[in-house]
């Protein structure tokens, strides 16, 4: 069972942030950001919003963006962003997702794989604020034990180990996870 | 006070919160801005006189196709595909030949004039020169399609990666290296693109039957013309047949079984008469106020002065009467064929994918797309002209629908290869934010591709009679005034060389935006 199974499970709930992001590279972060509504609302308004930025869609995109850290890249292309930024683009995109009261869970595979451990955490915590459940599959031990209630160990396709992240040590961990 | 701050902040942000028009919007916009001036120049209008009769005639023909002549039937089908394998085969030869000595200015110089003039008028211009041949109808083929597959190939090679070609360097001879560091790479490229190329010469092939050559297209036209519409049908259905079964009858197996048939069944020496080939260099083509005039030995300063005063008058009366309408004329049809080519390809386009249409509605649009691209200009404008009257519009329409069919199969295939998140939306939103967004450059390097393409298609729709330089160079020959024909030809050539190097251009800036 891999991420996009989980999420095919309940799509209306769910706000995913896939390994390859899934982000349009040509279009600015503002709308890549804004995408993540779009589900909402009337498609004339997004069609609107594509042509010309609305200032309610705009602040309220630049308002989460600002939580993530890229409200000074909202007017720029996806493809001239660095892959820490994009991550924190497609993060921002699941934020805004959570607005809406029926998305209330965040799967995400290795969601800030490329930004360094002490943002990575501090991006950890503002979806947990968002969402009411997070998981996430991580390769980094620090993060995983300092940031999730249970970790959950899986090697070559099976369980290894299923604990409250309490119960763990780093050592633990490095069973499954190889060294960074 | 703080209050008026807070306004002014507003203000402030939704001002700079325009996001930069993205290189492909731009460049689209900038377009339709052009093709709407041009819109006052058009004549566009529709003249509903009563085309429910004829058009009644003409439906009634497509679910009863026949032919009394099924010999005759045969000899078109199998002349129309010698035409093509022939003339593409030729071409290949030469293009590779031209491609390989490309970076050498004067052979790019040459290859883009010959590939500037449309076929139609070289066939009537080798029609003149040796007379109605086959052989006049395969070099219509071969010249200008040597000048395109010089280009392609040339390009396609330049792709290749240099990596092999670096490492057997000082190893290998420059042949070997060329052979198997560069050609080796881009052969199945080539061999696509060649394909494909042959589509494009079964529908030349057909249309130089207008001209008097007796393709599919010749008896096409005389079916047409003669409200013969059951035989047009059939006619028609052969040529879609032809190319929609290409793949079957052309391919790794049999393309050289087929070429070898071809040439050696092929009428070379049929219909040629060069009785007039000196005559026509010498004087048909000199312009007609030149004719007959004694230079006799005088110095190059003083039969200036005596070729001035002739030519002037003759220039300025085909300048005003012909050039200039016809420059005009094709310029305007060709920005309003381009623009109305984007709204078909936006309209074509969903329905091929299988995103939108689903894995068994698809091939209806397929379908649909299949036929568009197929049928020549030419049919489609005539069908159109039934229903609206004679006027730029019809000519609009079957260009923008036949290369919105090109350009949305095109696409087709590489919307379907995207690979999309889970969550992505659905349809119009589908189309607008995740789709477009994606392949806008790619669609943008085809649509400016196709611009050059469009103008030198507007030149058969002047044998319609809409006045594009094709018509004024159609009566030029019709005529015999070969001299006013081939000054019109070039004028027309000179046109597509400038927008050949426009849109080359903007597709460079676009390519390294990209990048």
């Amino acid at each position: 069972m891999c991420i996009r199974d989980i999420y095919k499970l309940s799509p209306k709930a769910i706000a995913l942030c896939p390994q390859s992001l899934g982000l349009v590279p040509t279009l600015s972060a503002f709308h890549n950001i804004y995408m993540g509504q779009l589900h909402q609302r009337t498609p004339f308004r997004h069609l609107l919003n594509l042509c010309w930025p609305q200032t309610s869609a705009w602040n309220n995109v630049s308002s989460i963006a600002k939580h993530v850290g890229v409200q000074e890249l909202l007017r720029q292309p996806v493809s001239s962003l660095s892959g820490g930024q994009q991550q924190r683009v497609a993060l921002a995109r699941c934020l805004l997702q959570a607005q809406s009261k029926a998305v209330s869970t965040f799967i995400g595979d290795e969601p800030v794989s490329s930004v360094d451990q002490k943002h990575g955490g501090l991006l950890l915590e503002q979806l947990k604020e968002q969402f009411s459940t997070v998981i996430v599959a991580i390769h980094d031990r620090q993060l995983a034990l300092q940031h999730f209630d249970r970790v959950i160990g899986i090697q070559r396709g099976s369980v290894v180990f299923d604990e409250l992240s309490g119960n763990l040590t780093l050592q633990d961990l490095s069973a499954v996870c190889r060294e960074q | 006070m703080p209050r008026l701050q807070k306004q002014e902040g507003v203000l402030c942000r939704s001002f700079f919160r325009k996001i930069p028009l993205s290189l492909p919007t731009k460049t689209t916009l900038m377009l339709v801005g052009v093709s709407i001036v041009c819109l006052f120049y058009a004549d566009v209008e529709v003249a509903m006189t009563s085309p429910w009769s004829e058009l009644q005639r003409l439906m009634l023909g497509a679910l009863t196709p026949s032919y009394p002549s099924m010999s005759e039937l045969f000899q078109a089908v199998v002349l129309t595909v010698q035409f093509a394998v022939v003339g593409v085969m030729v071409g290949v030869l030469f293009g590779f030949g031209f491609a390989c000595v490309y970076q050498w200015a004067p052979v790019r110089w040459f290859c883009a004039l010959i590939r500037a003039i449309h076929e139609l008028f070289w066939a009537l211009l080798l029609i003149a020169v040796i007379g109605v041949s086959p052989l006049a109808g395969l070099l219509a083929i071969a010249i200008p399609y040597s000048g395109i597959f010089a280009k392609v190939f040339y390009e396609m090679l330049l792709q290749a990666n240099p990596d092999p070609d670096w490492v057997l360097k000082e190893k290998a001879g420059v042949i070997s290296r060329f052979v198997y560091g560069r050609l080796a790479q881009m052969a199945p490229r080539m061999a696509r693109y060649i394909r494909y190329r042959l589509e494009c010469a079964l529908r030349s092939s057909a249309v130089l039957g207008f001209v008097g050559l007796p393709t599919l297209g010749y008896h096409l036209e005389s079916a047409v013309k003669e409200g013969h519409y059951s035989e047009a049908w059939l006619l028609m259905y052969v040529l879609l047949a032809l190319i929609g079964s290409k793949k079957w009858w052309f391919n790794r197996r049999t393309w050289l079984g087929l070429t070898v048939l071809a040439c050696v069944f092929f009428p070379f020496s049929d219909g040629v008469s060069l009785q007039n080939l000196g005559q026509f260099f010498t004087e048909e083509l000199v312009p007609s106020p030149l004719r007959g005039v004694d230079f006799g030995n005088d110095s190059f300063q003083s039969m200036l002065s005596l070729l001035a005063p002739l030519l002037l008058p003759w220039f300025q009366m085909l300048w005003f009467n012909e050039i200039l309408p016809g420059v005009i004329n094709t310029l305007v049809l060709t920005m309003l064929a381009l623009v109305a080519t984007w709204v078909c390809v936006l309209v074509l386009l969903p329905p091929q994918s299988m995103w939108f249409a689903g894995k068994n509605l698809r091939f209806v649009g397929q379908g649909v797309a299949l036929v568009v691209r197929s049928l020549p200009e030419i049919v489609l404008a005539f069908i159109v002209m039934l229903l609206v009257g004679p006027s730029m519009l019809p000519a609009i329409v079957a260009l923008a629908v036949h290369n919105g069919g090109v350009i949305s199969h095109l696409l087709q295939h590489q919307i379907d290869e995207l690979r999309l998140r889970e969550d992505h939306p659905k349809g119009l939103l589908l189309f607008c934010y995740e789709i477009m967004p994606r392949i806008s450059t790619q669609f943008m390097s085809f649509w400016l591709y196709r611009w050059e393409v469009i103008m030198r298609e507007t030149a058969i729709l002047g044998l319609l009679g809409i006045p594009t330089l094709g018509f004024y160079i159609d009566s030029a020959f019709e005529d015999i005034r070969y001299d006013r024909a081939l000054l019109l030809i070039l004028t027309a050539a000179a046109l597509n060389l400038f927008i050949e190097a426009l849109s080359g251009r903007l597709q460079k800036k676009l390519y390294n935006k990209h990048r």
